[in-house]
């Protein structure tokens, strides 16, 4: 019993510090890249969530917008980030 | 029973947990003097010669930043790119030893990039404070970039 309360406790030390209330989800910060870019997206988050990686290390994501507007969002090996929209 | 067990044994290690996670921000209470003063109490040397403070908090910051979760992976790519066509335009500038106009067409730029970070900092605003008050060192700082 006092081992699982150990255990249960020292869960509940790596979780408080490790993931606030506010942390950003990935869908959000695939919306706030594609408003970053200069691209409009009509809210803070998206929906339909591809993504793939290539052989050289680029990273492919294509995400929908809730104003139903879809991003091709390609991250170099080198991490450079771009933005253009999917067809 | 239960509960007491649980009052003794997960309270204390959810204080001690709080604490870290709140004691992991600095405080910068007035613009300049809280800057030198955060970097005081992490090291004490440094209060000494107050010269080396400002690259020590640029460090906290800069680290702080990295580690923030108010902020995606992706944006902070993308930040990190506009932090680096910003240090490149400093360097063009320097290097063909601009005008003012240009100088000012870079502040400019700095001030927006700010602007973006300080908007995207709307969750953590401890951090979001902390940049606002260095914003004239980090200034200084993206000046001190060699051509």
């Amino acid at each position: 019993m006092k081992k699982m309360l150990l255990i249960l406790g020292l869960c509940l030390v790596g979780l408080v510090p490790l993931t606030p209330a506010w942390a950003v989800t990935s869908a959000q910060d695939i919306a706030t890249t594609i408003r970053l870019m200069g691209y409009e997206c009509g809210g803070n988050t998206v929906s339909q969530v591809s993504e793939s990686t290539d052989a050289k290390g680029t990273r492919t994501i294509v995400a929908t917008c809730p104003n139903g507007k879809r991003y091709r969002i390609v991250v170099s090996p080198e991490g450079r980030v771009s933005v253009q929209p999917a067809r | 029973m239960m509960s007491r067990i649980l009052l003794r044994r997960i309270l204390p290690l959810s204080a001690i947990a709080l604490v870290l996670a709140v004691g992991s921000g600095q405080c910068c209470a007035s613009a300049k003097a809280g800057n030198v003063a955060a970097v005081a109490s992490k090291d004490t040397r440094s209060a000494e010669k107050p010269a080396a403070a400002p690259q020590l908090d640029m460090d906290t910051l800069i680290e702080r930043l990295k580690q923030t979760q108010a902020i995606g992976v992706l944006t902070k790519l993308v930040l990190r790119s506009n932090v680096n066509d910003l240090i490149g335009e400093v360097k063009r500038y320097k290097r063909a030893k601009g005008t003012p106009t240009q100088l000012e067409r870079i502040k400019a730029h700095f001030n927006g990039l700010l602007l973006k970070v300080l908007a995207l900092l709307d969750e953590d605003p401890k951090l979001a404070e902390d940049i606002q008050c260095a914003r004239d060192s980090l200034w200084r700082h993206l000046m001190e970039v060699k051509a």
